[in-house]
């Protein structure tokens, strides 16, 4: 349901375009910060809720997420993006003890209803245009990368 | 950079986005992408455009064949200024054309030039003139970014050319200094993270005009088990003075450690 706070135990991926893509295939701290669109800045971080999905397994997760962004990239995915998975509560015990503000980040459900539908989708909220160092604290917490285009 | 291009004489090229520009042929196939580009942003009401294409020739002539192209776009852009909505309206300040005459007389023109480099000129500068050792390598990962930006935008802006040539000056002005990992922002402008370790890590944003913003994660130099971390901005001139307290060039160098 909208505005629940996704559990520490649980896991979210965040959809990194290859700009964000170290040559090594690992994620820059740019990846984790928001952006200033047309005249606005982004409300939040966009992530996928993976448990909520009901998959049995990672790679099921994955590959629903993958076609999710397909659906939503019509114009394609390059080989080149990634998706950076991370653990709710490490990223966010690790933002807080790290960053000199003790930043209380949260990760939220903001289910999108599309189009394309996206059920899992949910933000990580809590942070500010400037905030570069902690874009880095969170890459830092990155557990696996995985390609964004399905094969 | 100079383009023997299919049209009539020798021209200075550049496509300007939102103040990033990167160079290409100035053809009519060109013109009527970047046309394309300007409805579709209309059309998605997703961004501010901020499209200008700029010619720069290198004599003062231009031929009529490019002012045809030129007063075309002009045309356009009118016309969707004319199509005026409450969600879109190309920007007061838009700046739509700009013909300069090239001269080759002073520093100042000299200085210009380099400002408004096109990002071809500067990337086939790094490979080419460069003492980096890496130079080689480091083209090649721009080129590279700059094919990601052509391929994402406009969620992803134009590689920045007042950013990589303010990241190329950063780089020759450490000696010894080891190849960054170099990654592009939304807004276009080069990154560049030497990471050592989880407690060494520095990160610059060139944004542009020499401005720049950092963060430094380093160990403490008297309790070494501690991370001090600080991030701020700076010119790039101060850069390296402004980071010299958490011993960067520790594992920026390549001599060090």
């Amino acid at each position: 349901m909208k505005g629940d706070r996704v559990p520490n135990t649980d896991h979210i991926t965040r959809y990194c375009s290859g700009g964000r893509v170290k040559r090594d295939g690992s994620i820059s701290g740019e990846a984790f910060r928001l952006r200033q669109l047309a005249g606005y800045t982004e409300e939040y971080l966009s992530v996928n809720w993976l448990e909520h999905l009901g998959k049995n397994s990672r790679e099921e997760e994955i590959a629903q997420i993958q076609g999710v962004l397909a659906a939503k990239f019509t114009g394609g995915i390059r080989p080149s993006a990634r998706i950076a998975l991370l653990n709710v509560g490490e990223t966010l015990d690790h933002v807080r003890n790290n960053s000199e503000d003790s930043r209380n980040l949260q990760v939220l459900h903001e289910p999108a209803s599309g189009p394309p539908p996206d059920p899992s989708h949910s933000g990580i909220h809590g942070l500010r245009l400037e905030d570069a160092l902690i874009g880095d604290l969170i890459a830092m917490t990155v557990k696996e990368v995985y390609p964004a285009k399905g094969s | 950079m100079r383009f023997n291009s299919v049209l009539t004489g020798e021209y200075e090229t550049t496509a300007v986005r939102d103040r990033n520009s990167y160079a290409a042929p100035y053809t009519e196939e060109i013109i009527d992408a970047e046309i394309l580009t300007v409805a579709r942003l209309r059309d998605s009401f997703s961004a501010t455009p901020q499209t200008v294409i700029s010619v720069t020739t290198s004599t003062s002539d231009i031929s009529d064949r490019v002012r045809n192209l030129i007063e075309r776009q002009q045309e356009t852009l009118d016309s969707l200024q004319k199509w005026h909505t409450d969600t879109w309206s190309l920007p007061t300040g838009l700046k739509r054309y700009v013909l300069n005459r090239l001269t080759s007389a002073d520093s100042s023109d000299r200085t210009f030039q380099r400002r408004e480099s096109s990002v071809a000129e500067l990337i086939a500068a790094v490979r080419t003139e460069s003492i980096l050792p890496f130079s080689k390598q480091l083209a090649e990962r721009l080129e590279e970014l700059v094919e990601i930006s052509q391929e994402e935008f406009p969620e992803q802006a134009p590689l920045s050319g007042r950013s990589l040539s303010d990241f190329t000056e950063f780089l020759c002005s450490v000696p010894d200094i080891s190849e960054p990992d170099v990654i592009l922002t939304y807004d276009g402008n080069i990154r560049a993270e030497w990471t050592k370790s989880s407690n060494k890590h520095f990160a610059v944003e060139f944004l542009g005009d020499s401005q720049t913003r950092f963060v430094v994660f380093s160990p403490d130099p008297r309790k070494p088990h501690i991370t001090n971390r600080v991030s701020g901005l700076s010119t790039l001139t101060s850069l390296l003075e402004n980071v010299a307290p958490y011993s960067v060039l520790n594992w920026v160098a390549n001599s060090s450690e």
